[in-house]
């Protein structure tokens, strides 16, 4: 939810103060942060080599953010080291937000997050002005930075009905936003060059830069099984944005106490959470508590998470068990708010028990990671 | 848990005749969500060019390059973190926020606004959804 997460920011960072004159200091980080997301590609293979840039920097909060990628540092360690650096308390407003630049930089870099997306996310922090001023000098950029790719076609579902989709441009770019572009790339790598051609149109020059790149990178590490696999899950989030069209028609007939009952839009906060669990809990205990699950449960709980973690799911399970979890899923009907909070909860029961040791002695705690334990017990307490 | 601050709080805060300017900016909102619903986003074309609101616009732009769910919110909490606006300027800045993420997750119409009203206050956004499904009913 925006407005937590904003309530969030201003209980770690404190209020951001009153903006000095800055027009000059805000020319030169710009700079510095065109040359650190430039780094962060031309190292993408070896960090290490940020080593030596690192060495350059006069800035403090420069020289930190190059060091942690260089160590390739995780998010809770970037954070850890920006706040034990004293470079985000006190201080000028001017020298607090630098901190934050460049922290809230590398922590984006250290999750594996495109380069162009940490631009974006480093800019914000200058405001809209100048945040939609550097978009545009980006998206110059990557018009001259799509990936040539080559033609490779995955017989499968999508390669079959997309010219069909491309029929409805904003059915499909909602598609894609929706599903994210790393399951939009995995289902697209299986297109020929004329489709992707015509699917890269449909976004502006910097995501049509990073659908290429993620197609590039899906034709070279995934199986054609793989690729099916994705675009049968991207066929039906294509399917029920065709649904969600036409809901508002039949909520039109309604009564006012409808608006109090229960029905069939998801609980955004719900799905956050579930979404949220699924990405940060190790692959080893999903693998086993997927194992402890029918394929009905299996797909009852794909109904309360994001795309994202559909795919991080479905990775886990073999390509038949896949199949038939689709297959649950096509063949079900609408479900409701309490329904998917049951399944959420009886997944999360299910990842405590992977969680516990066949050996766990009474009074010893589960080893679970923090913010994993928080979520599971933030969904246990839902009622 | 919800974090709240007394800062954001007070950033927030705006008067019950400042709230009543807040329903025609939800009718542009909207406008602009069921417009883009409809015929989609044209990335080559400079769109959103005739928006006046920066904010908006540049979320607009945010979403016509794909952006949406978690990275989009993370850049639009990072802009109103930093937004010098107060009172019922900053309040509109985050709805606008609140309407961006919308537009890009395809929300229909009705989430949409029982997802902005609220900013509105309890009262209002009660209110207004009611008419609404009067409207609707006739």
């Amino acid at each position: 939810m925006l407005i937590e997460r904003l309530g969030h920011m201003y209980t770690l960072w404190g209020p951001p103060g009153k903006a000095p004159e800055r027009r000059p200091r805000i020319d030169q980080t710009i700079q510095s942060v065109r040359r650190f997301i430039a780094a962060i590609q031309e190292t993408s293979e070896d960090r290490k080599a940020l080593f030596t840039q690192s060495q350059q920097m006069r800035r403090k909060a420069m020289k930190l953010a190059y060091l942690l990628l260089a160590s390739e540092s995780d998010a809770a360690a970037v954070r850890d080291a920006f706040s034990r650096s004293g470079l985000l308390s006190g201080g000028q407003r001017a020298s607090k937000l630098d901190a934050l630049v460049w922290m809230t930089g590398t922590e984006a870099a250290s999750r594996g997050i495109h380069p162009y997306t940490i631009f974006l996310i480093m800019t914000a922090f200058f405001g809209p002005g100048a945040a939609e001023a550097e978009l545009r000098w980006l998206q110059e950029k990557a018009k001259t930075a799509i990936p040539t790719l080559e033609e490779f076609i995955v017989p499968g579902d999508l390669t079959d009905t997309i010219e069909e989709a491309l029929k409805e441009p904003a059915r499909l770019q909602r598609t894609i936003r929706i599903a994210g572009m790393p399951l939009s790339a995995s289902a697209f790598a299986g297109c020929s060059l004329y489709y992707i051609e015509k699917i890269l149109a449909l976004l502006g020059p910097v995501g049509a830069a990073i659908l290429a790149e993620m197609i590039r990178s899906a034709r070279q590490r995934l199986m054609s099984d793989e690729i099916g696999t994705a675009q049968q899950a991207f066929l039906d989030l294509f399917g029920q944005e065709e649904g969600r069209m036409e809901a508002p028609e039949q909520k039109k007939m309604q009564e006012l106490g409808a608006f109090e009952e229960e029905e069939a839009l998801a609980d955004p906060d719900l799905i956050r959470t579930t979404t949220n669990i699924v990405m940060l809990a190790e692959a080893k205990i999903l693998k086993a508590t997927l194992a402890s699950m029918s394929d009905n449960e299996i797909a009852s709980i794909l109904r309360c998470m994001e795309a994202i973690a559909h795919e991080r799911l479905l990775s886990l399970i073999s390509p038949g068990r896949q199949k038939h979890v689709l297959a649950v899923i096509q063949k079900t009907g609408t479900t409701t708010n309490s329904r998917m909070l049951r399944d959420a909860q009886l997944f999360a029961q299910k990842l405590l028990a992977a969680y516990a040791p066949k050996n766990l002695k009474p009074g010893e705690s589960l080893s679970i990671p923090e913010e994993v334990r928080a979520l599971i017990s933030s969904l246990l307490s839902r009622e | 848990m919800i974090y709240w601050n007394a800062d954001l709080a007070a950033k927030i805060s705006c008067s019950r005749q400042e709230m009543e300017t807040l329903l025609p900016y939800i009718d542009h909102l909207v406008d602009v969500s069921r417009s883009l619903h409809q015929t989609g986003i044209q990335p080559s074309a400079d769109q959103f060019s005739s928006e006046k609101d920066i904010f908006f616009r540049y979320g607009l732009l945010l979403v016509s390059e794909g952006l949406a769910g978690d990275i989009l919110e993370e850049i639009l909490a990072v802009l109103l973190y930093v937004s010098e606006e107060k009172g019922i300027a900053f309040l509109r800045q985050c709805i606008a926020a609140e309407a961006i993420l919308s537009i890009a997750n395809g929300d229909d119409e009705d989430t949409l606004l029982r997802k902005l009203l609220p900013y509105c206050g309890v009262d209002r956004a009660l209110a207004a959804l009611a008419k609404g499904k009067t409207e609707h009913a006739d």
